[in-house]
């Protein structure tokens, strides 16, 4: 079995662009949700949501006249690049895999509104272009010189972390020997009053696991990570971040929007990955957890953490508390808040914090990072659909 | 170290037929086409008025009427198609299958629905069912749960090339033993906003004042004409089809995808293959009648094969170009492994120069049995190339 190991990150998030924004951000326990402005928010039940900081938009080096969405990508993807040093040639053989949901939606949006309200002149030629979930790995492979497999996955929430995994297939499977994964999204009008439609929003910044939550808080960004085999890495001299030394994906078929009440998809996901990374329930020190802060996610996902785990010991938090839900982005920002966990020995806090919900049975690092060494993580992002991916992490 | 992989079942929904793998032989022998004026919506005041479009009624038998009240329409067609396919290979368990559904545009018939509502009525408009619609997962999650699927269900975003990759990857999968079976094809719908917008931005047949019609290779070539529906495959390793009784329709002897302006699929899949170009003997070709597409597929058909490559087939004009299409070519390319035979391009009337020695003119030609090649390309990058061939010389 080929290891698969990462060699490379890259992020833009509600903390800034790149890495050491995204990982000060988190180690100083701030929260990034604050009052939304980039769209009409009139008239909803929560006018909050963590968007990339106009400044750090204004400084990512893609070209202006693309999509929000695609300046995240480019920026979040040529940063994990450089910081794996992969040369032109080992390029040309990487993998990329984007996970994506809105795709450039935004301003596709933009552009339907004002026709739709007599107020457009532009046929939107531009915006349309861009508008598939694919526009992504488009504009990175073709920026990057990525020639190897490629491919774009669309699988809602759980779209970033499932990149991952497909990536780490090929590997695997000897497709390329390294790739470029990860997910991307940019706020959209549809994600944003979608949520408030379902009523899965909380007015106020979320509060995972508490027992006063209230739902989630939107956020956006893209991470990426350069995931290498490990013979590619150490013939290379490449520095390894970390191992993914499992990761799993299961299908609930239950409810399109809602989890299994018992969480079996869930459990599976989680056991598939332990499974195939060789690791044993109790080799686990911290799991990031999907953590959305609505009622039913953060109650099904406990019952099926403490179903693998067993109650108490294990660390669980929720990055979502402090950047809000990426979307198709979330499940890379965490892999890399995950990675960097190990790394840093620093395990990010739940903030919001402040009643745990007695159905929540963990540790939860309610408003403080914990100092702890973790020499083994899972990561968990659930979508609609039913949708499971667990990733597993070693040092 | 790789397994055998199998095609044992197929379900096409399509414009010019609907069923089992037998339903695609007479329509490659009769080189019948579904293209016509579309009749679903208007097309008044656009340059385009061409689709092949699924006959009125075609879902009536395949979905029930509780679903059909529930589920968007290309949900609908993804569902009957699935089912089609897995009656076609008489598979009674699907427990831990994956399904692989690719698509171009998803459901964005759902996501102007959605975004119509809030501009019609406000907030107040806003359906909260219809949201998960909006998410291009959404076909794959509503069919995962009507078939009771549990393993991942994966949703990839590609233009052009979107269901030759999903059967593409889902032959990896097969290969590396991951599943006993796998539910891959491609999905998409010709819908009212869609087709405005690719006629408004001449990405459809006529572009450049040209007669409007689908002529792959010809040197009228206009541009593409849509086309809608599903088609899946079922695959299985060699071993479990034969272990449950199963007759396979034809091996996937290799799949490989590859991003890149100037990459090819063809070399990877022919070394997985353990063939050389010498041992391909007909080819079905992703050319939609596009000329840049096409041309950018016979750069990449003559970089692998030389000076004589193969004869060269495309079934754009036949069912339109959509994401089903790509795995409709898989099933097509079973058949011509199996009889020898292969459908000319039936709208071909003078071939560009460059295609002329390569081009297979319209009607029926007889071909080697053994093994071809099913080819996709996007010139913005991707390239896929599946190598095809009966079981007969195998076994």
């Amino acid at each position: 079995m080929t290891r698969v190991v990462v060699t490379g990150l890259g992020a833009v998030s509600p903390f800034g662009a790149g890495v050491k924004a995204f990982w000060e951000g988190l180690a100083s326990a701030r929260c990034a949700i604050e009052p939304l402005t980039l769209i009409e928010t009139e008239g909803f039940r929560a006018r909050i949501a963590a968007v990339v900081p106009a400044a750090a938009v204004d400084g990512l080096p893609a070209s202006r006249r693309r999509s929000r969405a695609d300046r995240f990508g480019l920026a979040a993807a040529a940063e994990a690049v450089e910081d794996a040093g992969l040369s032109r040639a080992e390029l040309a053989r990487a993998a990329l895999v984007v996970g994506a949901v809105g795709g450039g939606m935004l301003e596709t949006e933009a552009w339907y509104w004002a026709r739709t309200r007599g107020e457009g002149e532009s046929d939107g030629r531009a915006a349309l272009a861009a508008v598939l979930p694919c526009s992504h790995a488009d504009v990175i492979g073709r920026r990057l010189g990525l020639g190897g497999p490629r491919e774009t996955v669309v699988m809602a929430c759980s779209s970033g972390a499932a990149a991952l995994a497909m990536a780490a297939d090929l590997i695997e499977t000897g497709a390329a020997p390294c790739a470029v994964a990860g997910g991307v999204e940019a706020i959209t009008r549809i994600c944003y009053m979608g949520f408030n439609a379902l009523k899965l929003l909380d007015p106020e910044p979320c509060r995972p696991f508490d027992r006063d939550r209230r739902g989630m808080s939107i956020g956006e960004g893209a991470a990426f990570l350069v995931l290498e085999s490990h013979p590619h890495a150490r013939a290379r001299g490449a520095r390894v971040y970390a191992e993914l030394a499992g990761h799993a994906m299961t299908t609930d078929a239950y409810h399109v929007t809602a989890p299994h009440p018992e969480g079996v998809g869930m459990i599976a996901a989680m056991r598939g990955a332990l499974d195939r990374a060789g690791l044993a329930p109790a080799d686990v020190g911290y799991a990031n957890a999907h953590g959305t802060a609505t009622p039913q996610n953060d109650r099904v996902e406990a019952l099926a953490l403490a179903r693998v785990f067993g109650e108490g010991r294990l660390l669980v938090s929720s990055n979502k508390s402090q950047i809000g839900h990426a979307m198709a982005a979330a499940g890379s920002l965490e892999a890399v808040a995950t990675v960097l966990a190990m790394a840093q020995g620093v395990v990010p806090a739940t903030v919001n914090l402040t009643t745990v919900d007695p159905e929540i049975p963990f540790d939860c690092v309610p408003g403080v990072p914990r100092a702890a060494p973790v020499d083994a993580a899972i990561s968990n992002s659930f979508g609609f659909g039913g949708q499971n991916v667990t990733l597993a992490f070693t040092r | 170290m790789a397994g055998r992989v199998v095609v044992t079942g197929v379900g096409v929904l399509s414009g010019v037929c609907t069923g089992g793998a037998a339903a695609i032989g007479p329509v490659l022998e009769s080189g019948r086409s579904a293209v016509g004026r579309v009749t679903a919506f208007s097309t008044d005041g656009l340059a385009s008025h061409l689709a092949a479009e699924l006959p009125p009624g075609s879902l009536a038998m395949l979905v029930e009427p509780a679903e059909a009240r529930r589920l968007s329409r290309v949900s609908q067609m993804t569902l009957a198609a699935c089912r089609l396919a897995v009656r076609d290979a008489d598979l009674a368990d699907l427990g831990d299958a994956h399904l692989i559904v690719g698509t171009e545009f998803g459901d964005l018939r759902s996501a102007e629905e959605f975004a119509a509502g809030y501009l019609e009525r406000g907030v107040g408009g806003l359906s909260p069912l219809a949201f998960p619609n909006t998410v291009m997962n959404t076909m794959a999650a509503t069919t995962a749960i009507a078939l009771g699927l549990r393993g991942p269900s994966i949703t990839v975003n590609a233009r052009r090339v979107a269901g030759e990759l999903a059967v593409a990857r889902g032959a990896a999968v097969i290969a590396r033993g991951r599943a006993t079976a796998v539910l891959a094809g491609g999905v998409d719908e010709v819908s009212p906003l869609m087709f405005a917008t690719l006629a408004r931005l001449g990405a459809i047949s006529p572009r450049g004042g040209g007669e409007e019609a689908c002529r792959p290779f010809d040197r009228a070539a206009s541009g593409p004409v849509r086309g809608e529906g599903a088609t899946f495959l079922v695959l299985e390793s060699l071993e479990a089809a034969l272990g449950r009784g199963a007759r396979p329709l034809g091996e996937i002897r290799a799949a490989a995808w590859r991003n890149g302006v100037r990459a090819t699929a063809i070399a990877p899949a022919l070394e997985a293959a353990g063939l050389g170009p010498r041992d391909i003997g007909w080819i079905y070709g992703g050319a939609s009648g596009d000329p840049a597409q096409d041309a950018a597929e016979l750069a990449s058909i003559r970089r692998a094969f030389g000076a004589t490559a193969p004869p060269l087939t495309s079934l754009a004009s036949v069912a339109g170009e959509h994401a089903g299409l790509g795995a409709f070519r898989v099933a097509a390319a079973t058949w011509t492994a199996r009889c020898g035979r292969l459908p000319g391009i039936a709208s071909l009337r003078e071939p560009l120069p460059a295609a002329r020695a390569l081009a297979a003119s319209p009607g029926l030609h007889w071909v080697p049995a053994g093994p071809g090649l099913v080819h996709g390309v996007c010139g913005r990058g991707d390239n896929v190339a599946l190598i095809v061939s009966s079981l007969g010389e195998a076994v």
